[in-house]
């Protein structure tokens, strides 16, 4: 097969696309994740210039076609936007779902009840800070999931007079390892595994241990760095006595939509994991989940959809426009083709090339255009007769491990940075950031690396 | 980043972890003292009077407020509504008073006083023009009766198609946590339908906001997301208290926490549909709590509990 697919990719390799518009293209495309990355645009507006300039070029270039029964090559975005329908059914169903329950108390509820079993010990608390995170972004998806723990980080030490930038720190890293832990932790991992159609069961198989193998290296290393910083004044008995004094009936503002919004969220996850089985897309299942929360959660029709990220929509929107411009140009196929030749056709090798590529590249570049761009190359591959499998977990893995690097490489950091610096005046620059990250990350994505071998050479990736 | 949810999500974690308790008083009432006055609302204060001395399992004695010795009309009437209680399907003691005083407040206060009687339940007219003060006074019985009563006052403002539809929903509307409030929320269980709902509604008053910031010489920009915050953190032991209490009665309670006008949401939330206003009034009646109390009583088109402490 390997060798079938390597004469293949030469082949392609050789067949000639115009340059031009695949130069142009690549520029818009790389300037549009220049701006994302240096925030001088919102990314919404940022990629919907992209996505305009994009079909500007495109239609210029003469690479849309015209599709069946429409009059105007134009229609092709219509049908990009629409090939990505599913993606963005899952993302609108989820942020409605996850926005609700975020703010229906339960998470708050349940993160104080933990927190007061901790009597206010530091090193206690860096423990529970750490295992919240793992399962708030579980259940909640990274933004929301951090959002509450990063709070609670900064309200409890503050409570307890203890230094905040070792738990936020936790949060931000570790937040990224918990996005690995079902199919649905985070925005990033459901894009992938709608577009590669893996089943939910697969994920406790290939991500879940690495999840907690991840967390548990970046526990250790985060110990390690911020240990002297980990105490807190006064005696365990006061400390205790403070955190007694917690009360967390004062998060609940409605008993009904607590215990609506956990058995919504428990019915989504179980749908999410019988939906090939059940024979509907993942959209249907959000959808479902978000409807139902809509429906329940107590607020106006209109407040509820309110709640819904409609910039992020839009960012998706305007980036599948972008890439499906690009897509047109073949500059994917050249990457594809490119891969497939650095790595001799060899699948392990072309799983590893870009787990390291994507891990290295999610620290600079928002985890989520990186990993978009790279489905339609994963695509051009499984159309070339290449197993893909093992590339989308690796990528699911390297996308999500790799945001771990920079203080602006997943959303988690720039939650749990730019919380802490609001709200506390304590500013974690890019130099102590990176000292961190960048460790973490080392160790994780050797780990990370190792742990995909051994999958690939012990035939433990499941067989669809 | 947008810091609204951030804000939102500490605001919550810090009423948890706010020192400030709130201590909710369950009463005990035994003796209910009705004082009808002969006015267009008196069905509305007869239904609402039986209504919650049936759920209190209390004796509602009828009385009817004058100047004066009693006439034999009043006395007709007070007699009217107390068999108009008795023959009601459940079985609800009644009973009647008289009292010769020269204001009817003073009739109602003797008899209050003379029963030790733990609620007053009397009418309250809504936007009447009252004499000279317009539409700016609950009437002067009420008004007296709030300067010297010390028992909580039910007033029966707007007649209501159904008055018991008016215990489904009971509402504690909230600025600042003051020990009356803990008392009034308490009452809210005793009063709350079965199957009804408890509502705390937490308002952060803008202007007094404004007010303070200006004589702290404070710069910063109050937004409403900071004034939200800022509530939520003060409101949580209330917060805590009713919900424990709901989960221990079995009563669903919703809480809401705002910021802006505060009287102008809080009318804005009564008015949504019927129900009971509980509302605390500190014995102080020049108190900001005080005036507070008696603004929503003024404004409400439904009954409204008034609780002293």
């Amino acid at each position: 097969m390997p060798d079938n697919v390597a004469e293949t990719a030469a082949a392609a390799a050789e067949t000639s696309h115009a340059i031009l518009p695949m130069v142009v293209l690549g520029l818009i495309m790389t300037a549009t994740y220049v701006v994302i990355a240096f925030e001088w645009l919102h990314k919404a507006l940022a990629a919907s210039l992209g996505a305009f300039l994009a079909v500007i070029a495109a239609l210029a270039f003469g690479l849309f076609p015209v599709p069946e029964g429409a009059r105007t090559a134009y229609a092709h975005v219509h049908e990009i936007v629409g090939h990505e329908l599913g993606v963005l059914g899952v993302i609108v169903g989820t942020s409605i779902l996850v926005d609700v329950s975020s703010h229906s108390g339960l998470f708050h509820f349940i993160a104080v009840k933990i927190v007061k079993q901790t009597q206010g010990d530091p090193k206690k608390l860096f423990l529970f800070i750490t295992l919240l995170t793992m399962v708030f972004v579980t259940f909640l998806t990274i933004a929301p999931g951090s959002l509450i723990v990063v709070s609670l980080a900064l309200v409890v030490t503050k409570a307890l007079d203890i230094n905040p930038r070792p738990y936020v720190m936790a949060v931000a890293i570790i937040a990224n390892s918990a996005a690995l832990v079902t199919l649905a932790s985070g925005v990033c991992t459901l894009m992938l595994a709608t577009a590669s159609e893996l089943p939910y069961v697969s994920f406790f198989r290939v991500t879940t241990p690495l999840a907690f193998i991840s967390a548990a290296i970046a526990y250790f290393v985060l110990k390690r760095f911020y240990g002297d910083l980990i105490v807190a004044p006064g005696t365990p008995e006061e400390r205790a006595e403070r955190v007694k004094g917690f009360d967390e009936w004062a998060l609940v503002k409605d008993r009904r939509v607590f215990y609506r919004c956990a058995a919504i969220l428990g019915l989504t996850i179980v749908g999410f994991a019988t939906a090939q089985t059940i024979g509907v897309g993942l959209d249907f299942i959000a959808l479902g989940g978000g409807l139902a929360a809509l429906l329940l959660s107590g607020h106006s029709p209109e407040k509820s959809i309110k709640v819904v990220k409609w910039d992020t929509i839009i960012f998706f929107v305007a980036l599948f426009v972008v890439i499906g411009a690009v897509e047109e140009s073949h500059l994917l196929d050249v990457l594809a083709n490119g891969i497939v030749g650095l790595s001799g056709g060899d699948e392990t090798n072309t799983m590893l090339y870009i787990a390291g590529f994507v891990l290295g590249l999610s620290g600079i570049v928002d985890n989520i255009p990186v990993a978009a761009t790279l489905i339609p190359v994963v695509r051009n591959l499984a159309s070339q007769g290449f197993p893909v499998d093992p590339i989308w977990w690796a990528l699911i893995i390297s996308a999500n491990l790799g945001g771990n690097s920079t203080p602006v490489g997943s959303i988690s950091s720039v939650i749990a940075v730019s919380s802490l610096e609001k709200e506390r005046g304590i500013k974690i620059g890019w130099g102590e950031f990176l000292k961190v990250g960048c460790t973490i990350l080392a160790l994780q994505g050797i780990v990370a690396l190792v742990y995909l071998y051994a999958f690939a050479r012990l035939d433990l990736f499941p067989v669809r | 980043m947008d810091f609204s949810d951030l804000n939102d999500s500490i605001g919550q974690f810090e009423s948890a972890l706010s020192g400030e308790k709130a201590e909710l008083v369950s009463p005990d009432p035994r003796t209910l003292l009705l004082a009808i006055d002969g006015s267009n609302q008196d069905p509305t204060t007869i239904a609402l009077a039986g209504e919650v001395g049936r759920r209190l399992k209390a004796r509602v004695v009828v009385m009817m407020g004058g100047e004066g010795e009693p006439t034999d009309a009043q006395r007709e009437k007070v007699k009217a509504a107390a068999a108009e209680l008795a023959a009601q399907p459940y079985a609800l003691e009644t009973d009647t008073i008289f009292k010769t005083a020269p204001a009817p407040a003073q009739q109602i206060l003797a008899a209050q006083q003379k029963l030790a009687a733990d609620l007053v339940i009397l009418p309250a007219p809504y936007l009447r023009d009252v004499g000279l003060l317009g539409d700016e006074s609950l009437s002067s019985p009420v008004d007296m009766l709030l300067a010297e009563c010390t028992a909580p006052m039910l007033l029966v403002r707007e007649p209501l198609d159904d008055p018991k539809a008016a215990l489904a929903r009971v509402l504690i509307p909230m600025t600042v946590y003051v020990p009356s409030l803990g008392a009034a929320a308490g009452w809210a269980f005793k009063l709350v339908d079965a199957g009804g709902m408890v509502e705390l509604y937490a308002v952060a008053d803008e202007a007094a906001a404004q007010d303070a910031k200006k004589l702290l010489g404070v710069d910063e920009e109050l937004t409403a997301d900071a004034l939200v915050r800022a509530e939520s953190k003060l409101a949580g032991g209330m917060i805590a208290a009713v919900q424990r209490k709901g989960t221990e009665t079995g009563v669903d309670v919703v809480v809401d926490v705002a910021a802006g006008k505060a009287l102008q949401l809080t009318m804005a939330r009564v008015h949504e549909g019927p129900c009971v206003v509980c509302t605390g009034a500190p014995m102080d009646r020049t108190s900001r709590a005080f005036s507070r109390a008696y603004n929503v009583a003024l404004r409400s088109k439904y009954p409204v509990l008034v609780v002293r402490r």
